[in-house]
């Protein structure tokens, strides 16, 4: 029987094999070392794109705030009420990220955590991701349309108020429809693999 | 005083069981590079689980899952690891003298064999191998004692194929 001979064979390569050297300090400092798993890793990057967020937004509200006389401070706050938003969204990606794994628990239940968890993150991002085009555009159209800095002055004139919002609103659909789908490529190039593998090491699980 | 308490602790607990975190990271790294990164990657985790560990199980049977849990869900090396019980198993052909030839050819094929294994196929081997019963497989890895049965000879039927056609 192979698996009775691969169980000696095991026993013996068991004391033969190399030994990875752990002294007491090494052993010590595992606190302060940085995780170098997926879960860890993204929670890091996260924290960056944070940080570089609030870092950019400052910038900019202040630049405006300054500027201009004070004419565009409508920027300012609106850059403001993003990262309002961009902390939240954060929080709760934070939020996920942690409630992610579970180690300590049975390999299945860990995989099954895994991969609901990833979905529902990966939903929240695609809903965040694609949510940021219609803001973002609506934005723009207070900015350029309320505040008289026209943007299409041709297409204003010709067309008036209601012409030129129709036509922003279905420049704006078209827009979000685009962002919508590179952002499903996008996570599905970042995550997509992993979902796939949990699936199928899960579904190996249960057959 | 507590952390230092805890590291005491944490620092005998792995000088006890460091054997099945080793066992983990040969099974599931080809490279000594990776071997080391997943050893310290499992440590990792053992520590920041320790403090929650409330000996509801045995201690090895917890070691076990978190040392499988970090070898095969993450995903950050998969294209590297290599399927190694062969890496074990090769240094323990070296052992064998000139008279043994028979046997290391067939433990080549057997390490062929293995490395055909899916990761979870891989965890079950393992724990075969350590000969831990049913009940504690099921511990490990939440799979149900019929099925862990069916898979252990979905398992023993795909070696024996596989070395019956060398």
């Amino acid at each position: 029987m192979e698996l009775e001979y691969l169980k000696e064979v095991w026993k013996e390569a068991a004391n033969q094999k190399e030994i990875i050297v752990m002294g007491r300090e090494q052993v010590l400092e595992i606190p302060d070392i940085r995780s170098q798993s997926l879960v860890s890793r993204m929670r890091r990057n996260l924290f960056y794109e944070l940080l570089i967020v609030l870092a950019c937004v400052t910038a900019i509200a202040a630049f405006y705030f300054i500027s201009f006389g004070g004419a565009l401070k409508e920027v300012s706050w609106a850059y403001i009420l993003l990262a309002v938003g961009f902390i939240s969204y954060y929080y709760k990606k934070n939020k996920l990220l942690k409630a992610m794994e579970c180690p300590a628990c049975r390999v299945k239940s860990n995989l099954q955590l895994q991969l609901v968890t990833l979905e529902k993150y990966v939903r929240l991002y695609l809903i965040a991701g694609t949510a940021m085009a219609p803001v973002v555009m609506l934005f723009f159209y207070v900015l350029f349309y309320y505040k008289h800095i026209i943007l299409f002055p041709a297409v204003h004139a010709e067309k008036g108020a209601i012409g030129f919002t129709l036509l922003y609103l279905l420049f704006t659909s078209i827009f979000t429809i685009i962002f919508y789908f590179l952002n499903r490529w996008y996570i599905n190039r970042l995550y997509g693999r992993h979902i796939q593998k949990l699936k199928s090491l899960l579904q190996e699980m249960e057959e | 005083m507590a952390t230092n308490h805890i590291q005491e602790q944490f620092l005998e607990l792995v000088k006890e069981n460091n054997g099945i975190i080793h066992k983990v990271c040969h099974l599931y790294c080809h490279s000594a590079q990776d071997r080391q990164d997943l050893f310290q990657e499992i440590l990792m985790q053992l520590w920041k689980a320790f403090p929650k560990f409330r000996n509801e199980s045995k201690i090895s049977t917890w070691m076990y899952r978190i040392a499988l849990n970090t070898a095969i869900s993450d995903f950050r090396k998969q294209q590297r690891r290599i399927s190694t019980v062969n890496n074990a198993l090769h240094e323990s052909a070296g052992l064998y003298d000139h008279n043994h030839i028979e046997q290391k050819e067939r433990l080549v094929v057997l390490q062929q064999a293995v490395n055909r294994l899916s990761d979870i196929e891989k965890a079950l081997m393992m724990l075969y191998l350590e000969e831990k019963n049913y009940q504690e497989m099921e511990e490990v890895l939440g799979i149900n004692q019929a099925n862990l049965r069916v898979k252990m000879n979905r398992i023993k039927e795909k070696l024996r194929r596989q070395v019956g056609q060398v």
